[in-house]
């Protein structure tokens, strides 16, 4: 029997710890739905009475042996865990330790759970049919199986069509009427594509912003014919420091620094480009689904490295690495980044499913990515 | 497997078992491929890979369609929609006979097929007779996307290690690396050729050489003329200039003057002379198609 994933794994701890746990200090809000809980999170003294009565018991002195920042996990006799918190003491200045937002990211979603792989019990199944509806724009635009519809009538009918779906007319350049018509068909697009292309690159620079560089030590003088601006010198560990702490407010659920986060990528890129000759683009698709597992708060430190290593192996499978390319890459990644071979063939396993088999990408979110990629060479 | 009742073996994918099985709820019939997956390994092989993740952007009713995932320890299955069977076997059973207008149907929906997976930036790369399925009421689909991959445009480099030899267009036979969807368009032709005379290959070549030699044979060898930078690329060699006067009423003995027509516009050794799949199918010899096909 198959069944949604969620309800598959116990919640013991994962093997691969890509599920995203609660941060050290991160204050975690018993949620407000469930009335009994939260009568239990509004003091925290009667919780320990609470404890007493149905669940494991949890002695006075033991509680207060429970250091700050420490999680507690509140577990019925038979060990099925319903309550996870942490103690945080409450300080004016406690800004940093309250970095989290207060919600545990990607509930509701199924990738918490997934990614447990190597703990499929024997002889279940795990069903991932619910990941492989078309993922893409182009698939959900208007796009009909009727394909006798005439050109110009199919390219008014789905004004979503991204520039990446425009079929490529390999011999219009001999065919006059047909390079008209496909002009003309581009310019009933025009419109549309400039939007999703802009919406697609913003969301690029979404995680890691190119302008993340040089800090507030910038000034920028506007003149009526040009811009221009003037980088003062800074100490790069003030730099580092600043930029890490300005991308923490704007994604508080990520645990990983910008500078990990460019390290990391600049690692990718030495041992894919540098030491296998693997492509740029290949390595900016990498760089794609390594974001998007960042974004989803699947990141911690102590997978960081595999989820890198994971997505450079999934990136070149897809572009043509295979053979002894393919090994040889294998074995780069588990040298520079100190990885087991098991562990790292679990995570690729894990990305899959998290990116839900997402792994075809427009030309238009790896572009930003492989410019930085060239222009950083 | 508690969700399938395996019945009997199918055959041997690229990268596994396939068999045939029956959703116990359901009753439905299906396909199942399964893959291991070693510890020490390299993980999921690329060919399930690409499988599953081209084959989730792709639903079109001349494509196979995968259904599920099942994820159960050291293996993956594939699950996908039974046919009931390919177009090789299909040829073995009609003793080199074949009606027409079948051949019309299956080269549209061939040609429907692919034109939904270019249009969604997907080059097939191992376009043959076993790769196309066939149903009892005449669909025809594309199956086996293991070689299968996204293409960008303006085309970047890939790898030249593809499609099986007698499908294979002569510019990837010179070691092409930049190639975009021409490279499917050769194999119809083939594959065209090979449905009109029931079942016999048109080049069926024994290595890259007397593949070359053979398609030259028919076509004529190709000149910077007529195929500029031909020679640049990185497998190039001269062939001699076979003098060529084809007769190709018998080539394709059954095949109609549009059909020959059709097939020659297949058939350029100029990748970029080649017609796309979508211009294929507004060719006249479609225009006495059985519109039940056409609406499918």
């Amino acid at each position: 029997m198959t069944a949604p994933p969620h309800s598959r794994h116990p919640p013991k701890p994962p093997a691969i710890t890509l599920v995203p746990s609660v941060p050290a200090g991160q204050r975690l809000r018993h949620p407000s739905t469930s009335s009994s809980l939260s009568s239990l999170a509004s003091s925290s003294r009667p919780a320990v009475h609470l404890l007493n009565k149905d669940v494991s018991r949890l002695h006075s002195h033991r509680h207060r042996s429970i250091r700050r920042d420490n999680r507690v996990l509140l577990t019925t006799l038979r060990n099925a865990p319903f309550v996870v918190y942490s103690c945080v003491p409450y300080s004016k200045h406690s800004k940093f330790t309250f970095r989290g937002d207060g919600r545990r990211h990607g509930s509701g979603s199924s990738h918490e759970n997934l990614l447990l792989f190597g703990s499929v019990e024997d002889g279940q199944d795990v069903s991932y049919g619910q990941f492989l509806a078309p993922s893409s724009s182009k698939a959900k635009s208007a796009r009909t199986d009727n394909l006798l519809v005439p050109i110009s009538e199919s390219a008014h009918a789905s004004p979503a069509k991204s520039p990446s779906e425009v079929p490529l007319f390999r011999s219009f350049s001999h065919d006059p009427s047909l390079l008209q018509r496909y002009h003309s068909q581009q310019a009933t697009l025009l419109p549309t594509v400039l939007e999703s292309e802009v919406e697609s690159i913003s969301k690029h620079h979404q995680l890691d912003d190119p302008e993340l560089r040089s800090g507030k030590h910038r000034t920028l003088l506007t003149f009526p014919s040009y811009m221009t601006s003037v980088i003062d010198y800074v100490k790069p560990s003030d730099l580092k420091k600043e930029l890490n702490e300005k991308f923490r407010e704007k994604f508080p659920h990520i645990q990983l620094t910008l500078s990990k986060l460019r390290s990391l990528k600049q690692a990718m890129k030495k041992i894919a480009h540098i030491r296998c000759g693997v492509d740029l683009w290949t390595i900016a698709t990498a760089h794609v689904y390594f974001e998007r597992i960042i974004m989803k708060g699947l990141i911690n430190k102590a997978n960081r490295r595999l989820c890198a290593g994971a997505s450079l192996m999934l990136a070149a499978k897809l572009n043509d690495v295979k053979g002894n390319d393919l090994s040889k890459l294998i074995d780069e990644i588990e040298d520079t980044f100190k990885l087991h071979r098991r562990e790292l063939l679990a995570c690729e396993l894990g990305i899959l499913v998290a990116l839900e088999f997402s792994l075809l990408v427009s030309d238009l979110e790896v572009k930003p990515h492989h410019q930085r990629l060239v222009y950083t060479s | 497997m508690q969700k399938y009742e395996r019945l009997e073996k199918i055959g041997e994918g690229t990268y596994g078992t396939v068999f045939k099985a029956k959703n116990r709820e359901s009753q439905e019939i299906v396909a199942l491929k399964r893959v291991r997956l070693d510890d020490d390994d390299e993980g999921v092989p690329s060919s399930a890979l690409r499988e599953i993740c081209l084959l989730k952007e792709l639903k079109h009713k001349n494509i196979v369609r995968l259904y599920d995932v099942l994820h159960s320890e050291k293996k993956l299955t594939l699950v996908f929609e039974y046919c009931d069977q390919d177009l090789k076997k299909y040829f073995d059973s009609c003793n080199g006979e074949i009606d027409q207008d079948v051949v019309k149907s299956f080269l549209y929906q061939l040609l429907r097929g692919l034109e939904f997976c270019h249009s969604h930036n997907v080059l097939h790369r191992d376009l043959k007779p076993q790769n196309l399925l066939i149903n009892k009421s005449g669909d025809l689909k594309l199956a086996d996307f293991g070689l299968a991959r996204a293409f960008g445009i303006p085309a970047r480099c890939y790898s030249a290690e593809v499609v099986t030899l007698w499908y294979r267009p002569p510019d990837v036979l010179f070691g092409a690396k930049l190639y975009s969807t021409s490279i499917d368009m050769w194999s119809a032709g083939c594959i065209f050729a090979e449905l009109a005379n029931a079942g016999r290959p048109l080049f069926p070549g024994n290595d890259v050489d007397d593949q070359l030699k053979r398609i030259f044979k028919l076509l004529g060898t190709p000149t910077e003329e007529t195929w500029p930078g031909m020679t640049q690329l990185p497998e190039y060699k001269p062939y001699p200039m076979y003098f060529v006067n084809t007769n190709w009423p018998q080539v394709v003995p059954q095949l109609n003057a549009r059909g020959r027509d059709l097939l020659l516009g297949l058939l350029v050794c100029n990748p970029g002379r080649r017609i796309s799949a979508e211009e294929a199918m507004m060719h006249s010899y479609f225009a006495d198609l059985n519109p039940s096909v056409k609406q499918g």
